[in-house]
């Protein structure tokens, strides 16, 4: 009876492949059973214990399906300083040199550059272009040779002379058995050095899923990959600040050592934000308190952070924190320069976390060692941040609110000069195969509405979850893209997003059939979102298709000061 | 915009006062000033008529289309003032030429029209403080006309009385049903509120307070819905310039072809 | 769905379509749209509203949560859905329609040009999307006829034609010379080949008119600026730049009569004996306004100075011929006798014949008058007889006559009057051949002499030469039979004479134009001596030379000529000047010295003393510029160029035309 049944069901309708799974596409699929065995045997992996994994995520697997191996000849650049990667290395054999400064010009490391198409390909689309929505070539989702989102081995780059090279740049060595990488896999940063090969090298590449599952199945890559997190992430950050940027290695290491490295708030904090919002309830860690006194200048190494100043019954936001600021350095000063004192040493605002935050705290005692002496007296922003009228602030309190600061590339359209045309959203359909892939509406504040599209977080949660990292951010440009052809459609990424901008969708096949899944005939989802027109000639489509220069795409940093 | 349109509209005015010299230059010496102005006049038309092109190709980068449409505002006054001196009359002689001044000046005036009206119509619809697709209206009002039926039913199954239900099934449905008061609402009119106060509310004195707490949310839902309407009404208009100004473009286009060919092949 | 707060999530609102050409067609209606929405053909997207799939066997609903989520009813047994709806007639999206509409009025408008644009039967067309504008109605009359094809080649020319066209050079300049014509070349500049030769480029109808501008534009009008535009003299305006008129502007050179205006009004008019006859009206006494353009036109002699001058012009005379003195009896007149067909026998025997008639009817009627015709007539035939029978050819010649032979004689001759020696022969073959053939003999005298007999000799008849010559032949003095009327050509003693009728007497006129055209001094001196007799004449009427001095050669005679009539002033042909409006304007009579002036220290008789007609001293002042800037300087009298200029030179129409307007009448 019920096979009579599913009979009935009209299958001339709809287009049916397999589902497909987590590891459907594997990191390498030239990875063999051999391969792994092999890897289990290295000095770095043998002492991991298999039985902590899940069933349905063993080791095995892990190798398998989310590493690759990969071998580097002398001169081969292995990452990019600035690219952004998904996956982190372990030196299986043979040793790396990565350059620490001065950075290699450009042109030398061969940066990649994305795919876009010829003014031809793009002129095309007005005729290939589909009525039909969310058409794919399903052909495609069962090739071997899928371009999996990632590192793109296909873009090796060999430096030349590196003799000069090493003559001309601070550079370090990476020896056999060193973990590197992972920095940029999981905090989804660029990466912050080159690093080539000094030798016939062969490299354990780890997707950053699966280093997820190393460091949470096993205490040992836990502690290893926090630590070196911790050490990487000083020294590069110290190097980069405008205090530290002058002293020199040595001094730059007693700095390193004597600093506390602290994280606020969860890594995948959009849950907890998304929850507690449906509440209406706010829980920001708090970093430093209004009215406490210093210990240390507070730098901000990543994600966001509030600083705000009590206001009547509430707080009130002057100024939100991201990468590169710090904060608590003008009492500091003036207790260095004023002992005695005892006005203006306690702090003038608080600190609170915005989801995921990597804070340094550096100790009074670096600070009068090596800073003060060499610094004018900083300016007390507070003072200026808190002229402003409630009103003036009222944008930022709501972008903070709302968490729109972490967008680079956000939507906002001024609805005085909008005149609801949608010649934007035709715009983007015209050059994504006929789909639209945003949505105009969304918040609004004011005259301008953050409309439901991709805002390119600096943070972009939406790639924590993926199973397969089909959603990644591109090597160059940093736009958060979705790989469609190893998306599974879980949805993820689309809960993750805080902010709404991922919509799953169902496809079909380019008669317009709907795709489903050959056991169940449930249909197949993509993800998808604005990519930025990263494939389209002359950048967004949407920005440039505004007749009115209503529709802006802006970092939210600048745009709500 | 606006900046953009005063800075280009210098440009323009300088290129009518060039042609306009050149072509009163030319009929000093004795020449066919005509051709100059004509020729000027649909290459900057034909250049006007671009813009929907421009839309079509969007995926190619042919620069931003509001320097597009700031070159279209431009470009379309500019054509207004190289008809006159082309023409060198306000209507002229000829019945053909007749339906072409016709043509052009309704196709003008359209866009003038519609460049006002989508100027302002942008701020009114800011002002309702709601955002509503225009595809979306005819499902809001009636997810709103839903939302109002479910308050008359469980109003009546909490008091019992059918009086406001009877109201709402005699009077209301009739607001909810699409949208209304169209020419008073584009106008800013308060028709709609008007109606409500003396007809939506006369069932007041009859409600309990009970009811009245549901009628509380029916008045609710009747502003909502007069936002709603004034998006319509606005976006409606927004849309439906567009019915006049780009046929009758067409139609224009064609008719000064033909003109010019009578041109050609008549006079020069 | 903005009473929802989750009304941004990705599974409440998915996207939206607006490049989609179509919209549910019960949202057209606001109706619920379904979540289905249309297809891309146009058609409805499904009825149903979920396509519930299997697991595990069991049917589970998938209805998405942007339509409500998982229905609570549940797929039906056969795995179909349990919500159905009735499909819906999609609606064409507004952007859609306006592609639709565009396309609708291009084939609507093109449609239209091609039903009015293209001639399918015959009959008269209501209206044209060839019509570029009604024409001046002028053009319209006498293009009506051939319809568009009058002006413009490429009418009806098909498809063919209208290309070769359009690539060439097809406007309708070139037809206007069908009807207008111009001194040449036609394309130069003012008309003027001497303009032409000097600014060699091309002009053409059109640049300055162009029809199709309305039944009563003005298709002529021309700018100060665009006179500019060639002219290297720029002019903001007639008073400020125009150059000061030339030094006797505006007379280009002396008057045909000799009205010495200065004399008349200062002296004669004045003058008690004459006053009475003086023009009553001042200038418009002479001048009639009424008839003013360029000129203002004399009127004739008989109202104007016939009131003094009368008596002294009719009665002026010419000596034809004066029967001179013959050394020797020049005539035999036995010849003449003898001679079969001899005047005098040929009269005497007529004679005779009359006689007998007139006998017999004096008998008959026993009349006293008819017997003393017929005594009359044996008188006649007696002298006749005498005549005839006379021999004194052997007597000493007595001559009867001791004049010379007139100038005019001599002149027709080609001898010298005053020598007998040279006319004798000369005269003697005139005399004989007038006695043999009368008036015809001296019509191919004048004939010979390059003179037209018909003008010159009109009215002179044998009945007034044959006599006087027979008489002179017989070297007698001739005494004209009865009263003689001393008007016209009569002969009395020894000449034959003319004397003029009245002013204006043409055989007079003749006769002082032959002497101007042909004659020697001697001739001259008879008739353009100012002095007496025909002479008198050009008192008044100015005799000029034909040719400019400079092209005068000195050694060869100048042909002369008698200007009878008031010319107009020959200025440039470009000008042009009305008097009438600024007579109208001024008033008439006496305001016409608003301008024009009498110089009294002008030598104005001098000038009619030798034959330039450019060497002269007008009666009036010069008209200067700033006469005419005083009223046209201001802001309101035009000081336009053409308010004085021409473009043109002798515009007109071709002869056809002329038929053309007659066949119309």
């Amino acid at each position: 009876m019920a096979e009579q049944q599913i009979q009935t069901q009209p299958q001339s309708a709809e287009h049916t492949m397999a589902r497909p799974q987590r590891w459907a596409q594997p990191f390498d699929s030239n990875m063999t059973d051999q391969d792994v065995d092999r890897l289990l045997s290295e000095s770095q992996l043998k002492d991991i214990d298999g039985e902590k994994f899940p069933k349905h995520i063993p080791l095995g697997g892990i190798l398998k399906n989310d590493t690759r191996i990969a071998k580097f000849t002398p001169g081969e650049i292995v990452v990019r300083e600035g690219d952004y990667g998904n996956s982190a290395f372990l030196v299986l054999s043979g040793r790396l040199r990565v350059v620490l400064s001065p950075s290699l010009p450009r042109d030398s490391i061969g940066r990649s550059e994305e795919n876009t198409r010829s003014l031809f390909g793009a002129f095309s689309q007005l005729w290939t272009s589909n009525w039909l929505p969310e058409t794919r070539d399903t052909s495609k989702y069962s090739l071997d040779e899928l371009m999996v989102g990632g590192s793109n081995e296909s873009a090796r780059v060999v430096l030349q002379d590196i003799p000069t090279i090493l003559d001309k740049h601070n550079t370090g060595a990476i020896e056999t058995g060193a973990l590197f990488g992972e920095l940029a896999a999981l905090g989804r940063i660029p990466r912050t050095a080159t690093i080539f090969a000094d030798e016939d090298a062969e490299l354990l590449e780890i997707r950053w899923q699966g280093l997820r599952e190393l460091r949470a199945y096993n205490s040992e890559w836990k502690r290893m990959i926090d630590e070196r997190y911790r050490e990487t992430a000083l020294a590069a950050h110290l190097l980069e600040s405008e205090e530290f940027g002058h002293l020199d290695d040595d001094q730059i290491k007693d700095v390193a050592d004597r600093c506390i490295f602290e994280t606020y708030g969860s890594f995948d904090w959009y849950t907890s934000f998304q929850r507690l919002r449906s509440q209406g309830k706010s829980d920001e860690p708090v970093i430093a308190r209004q009215g406490d006194y210093p210990d240390g200048l507070l730098m901000v190494r990543a994600g966001f952070a509030r600083q705000t100043v009590k206001h009547g019954n509430g707080i009130k936001t002057i100024n939100y924190l991201g990468a590169g600021n710090n904060f608590g350095l003008h009492p500091l000063y003036n207790a260095w320069k004023n002992p005695d004192a005892s006005e203006d040493l306690a702090l003038g605002s608080g600190l609170s976390a915005l989801g995921y935050v990597d804070v340094v705290r550096v100790p009074a005692s670096v600070l009068a060692e090596y800073v003060f002496p060499n610094i004018e007296p900083p300016v007390n922003t507070i003072e200026a941040a808190s002229q402003k009228t409630v009103a003036e602030d009222a944008l930022l309190e709501w972008a903070v609110d709302e968490r729109f600061i972490n967008g680079r590339q956000t939507m906002v359209i001024d609805l005085n000069s909008c005149v609801r045309c949608d010649d934007c959203v035709r715009a983007c359909a015209n050059g994504h195969d006929g789909n639209p892939r945003f949505r105009r509406h969304g918040k609004i504040v004011d005259n301008w509405m953050v409309a439901n599209a991709c805002m390119h977080c600096a943070d972009p949660v939406c790639m924590i979850g993926c199973p397969t990292g089909a959603i990644h951010r591109s090597m160059s440009g940093g736009m958060v893209v979705i790989n469609d052809d190893t998306c599974i459609g879980c949805g993820t990424c689309a809960n993750s997003c805080p902010y709404e901008n991922i919509s799953l969708v169902q496809i079909a096949d380019k008669q317009g059939m709907p795709v489903v899944d050959e056991a169940t005939h449930r249909p197949i989802m993509k993800a998808t979102k604005c990519d930025l027109c990263s494939d389209q000639l002359g950048g967004p489509a949407c920005v440039r298709a505004c007749p009115h220069d209503a529709l802006k795409r802006v970092d939210f940093r600048e745009f709500a000061h | 915009m606006t900046k953009n349109i005063s800075i280009l509209s210098i440009f323009g005015v300088i290129a009518l006062i060039v042609v306009g010299y050149n072509a009163q230059k030319m009929d000093l010496n004795l020449q066919n000033s005509s051709v100059l102005t004509g020729y000027t006049l649909i290459a900057v038309m034909l250049c006007v008529a671009l813009l929907n092109t421009r839309k079509k190709l969007s995926m190619i980068p042919l620069g931003k289309a509001s320097s597009w449409v700031v070159f279209h505002v431009v470009g379309g006054l500019l054509c207004v003032g190289l008809f006159w001196v082309h023409t060198n009359t306000f209507w002229p002689r000829g019945l053909y030429e007749g339906f072409l001044a016709g043509a052009f000046y309704l196709v003008s005036l359209s866009g003038i029209f519609g460049y006002l009206i989508q100027r302002l119509n942008s701020r009114k619809l800011t002002e309702t403080g709601i955002e509503v697709i225009y595809e979306r209206i005819p499902l809001e009002l009636r997810e709103i006309q839903e939302k109002a039926e479910e308050y008359i039913r469980e109003c009546t199954e909490a008091t019992g009385s059918d009086v406001l239900a009877n109201h709402y099934l005699n009077t209301m449905v009739w607001y909810f049903q699409k949208p209304r008061f169209y020419w008073s609402t584009l106008f800013g009119a308060g028709n709609a509120k008007v109606w409500f106060r003396s007809e939506g509310a006369s069932v007041k004195r009859y409600l309990s307070s009970e009811e009245l707490d549901y009628f509380q949310h029916l008045e609710e839902l009747v502003e909502l819905k007069m936002l709603v309407d004034t998006h319509f009404v606005h976006q409606n208009l927004n849309k439906k310039w567009l019915l006049l100004h780009v046929p009758l473009s067409v139609g224009l286009v064609i008719m000064a072809l033909w003109h010019l060919l009578l041109v050609e092949v008549y006079a020069l | 769905m903005i009473l929802r707060d989750d009304r941004f999530s990705e599974k409440v609102s998915p996207y939206l379509r607006p490049n989609f050409p179509y919209v549910c067609g019960r949202a057209a209606a606001w109706g619920k749209p379904c979540h289905n929405g249309p297809t891309a053909d146009g058609s409805c997207g499904g009825t149903s509203e979920c396509h519930p799939y299997n697991e595990g066997g069991r049917w589970i609903c998938r209805r998405p949560p942007s339509a409500g989520g998982p229905c609570s009813e549940g797929p039906l047994p056969d795995g179909s859905c349990c919500k159905t709806l009735t499909a819906c007639q999609p609606r064409r999206t507004v952007r859609k329609v306006r592609g639709r509409v565009s396309v609708m009025v291009a084939a609507v408008v093109i449609a239209a040009i091609a039903a009015f644009g293209f001639d399918f039967g015959n009959q008269e067309q209501v209206a044209s999307s060839l019509d570029a504008g009604p024409l001046s109605s002028i053009h319209q009359n006498f293009t009506s006829e051939q319809g568009c094809n009058a002006c413009h080649a490429a009418h009806g020319s098909g498809a063919l034609g209208w290309l070769e066209a359009a690539m060439t050079k097809s406007g309708p300049s070139d037809n206007c010379t069908n009807c207008h014509q111009f001194k040449n070349p036609v394309n130069g500049p003012h008309n003027s080949a001497l303009i032409s030769a000097s600014h060699p480029g091309s002009t053409s109808c059109t640049m300055c008119h162009t029809e199709h501008k309305g039944a009563d534009a003005n298709i002529v009008k021309m700018d100060d600026a665009q006179c500019n535009s060639c002219h290297k003299a720029k002019f903001a305006s007639f008073a400020t730049n125009h150059k000061e008129f030339s030094e006797t502007y505006p007379f280009g050179q002396r008057t045909a009569i000799a009205f010495n205006h200065s004399s008349h009004f200062g002296k004669h008019f004045k003058d008690a004996r004459y006053s009475k006859n003086a023009p009553a009206n001042g200038c418009v006494g002479c001048h009639n306004v009424a008839l003013a353009e360029r000129n203002v036109p004399v009127r004739g002699f008989d109202d104007t100075c016939a009131g003094c001058h009368q008596d002294t012009v009719a009665g002026r005379e010419f000596v034809m011929f004066t029967f001179p003195e013959f050394e020797e009896n020049p005539i035999d007149i036995e010849d003449i006798i003898e001679s079969p067909g001899g005047t005098l026998a040929a009269a005497a025997k007529a004679t005779q014949d009359l006689q007998g008639e007139v006998e017999k009817l004096a008998e008959t009627t026993g009349s006293a008058s008819s017997k003393a015709i017929v005594e009359e007539i044996k008188t006649i035939l007696a002298d006749l007889g005498d005549r005839v029978g006379s021999e004194e050819a052997d007597e000493e010649f007595e001559p009867i006559s001791s004049e010379t032979l007139s100038p005019v004689s001599a002149e027709l001759l080609g001898v010298n009057g005053e020598e007998v020696g040279e006319y004798a022969e000369a005269t003697k073959t005139l005399v004989e051949g007038v006695l043999e053939n009368g008036v015809t003999a001296l019509a191919e005298l004048v004939d010979e002499a390059g003179g037209n007999p018909d003008s010159l000799l009109r009215g002179l008849s044998n009945s007034t030469v044959v006599p006087a010559f027979t008489a002179w032949a017989a070297n007698k003095e001739y005494e004209a039979a009865g009263e003689t009327i001393e008007k016209g050509w009569y002969a009395n003693e020894l000449s034959l004479v003319y004397r003029a009728t009245a002013h204006g007497d043409p055989v007079m006129k003749a006769w002082l134009d032959y002497a101007a055209q042909n004659g020697s001094e001697s001739l001259n001196e008879a008739f353009l001596s100012r002095t007496d007799g025909a002479g008198a004449c050009t008192k008044c009427h100015a005799v000029s030379s034909t040719e400019t001095d400079k092209n005068a050669d000195k050694n060869k005679k100048v042909a002369l000529k008698v200007e009878w009539k008031s010319h107009p002033a020959d200025g440039s042909p470009l000008v042009k000047y009305s008097h009438k409006p600024h007579v109208n304007l001024l008033g008439p009579g006496s305001w016409c010295t608003s301008c024009h002036k009498i110089n009294e220290k002008a030598e104005f008789s001098a000038a009619f003393n030798q034959l330039d007609p450019h060497k002269f001293s007008s009666n009036f002042s010069s008209v200067k510029k700033g006469t005419c800037v005083e009223c046209h300087g201001g802001g309101q009298v035009s000081q336009t160029c053409t308010t004085c200029h021409e473009y043109h030179q002798e515009p007109g129409f071709k002869k056809t035309m002329m038929r053309q307007v007659a066949g119309k009448k």
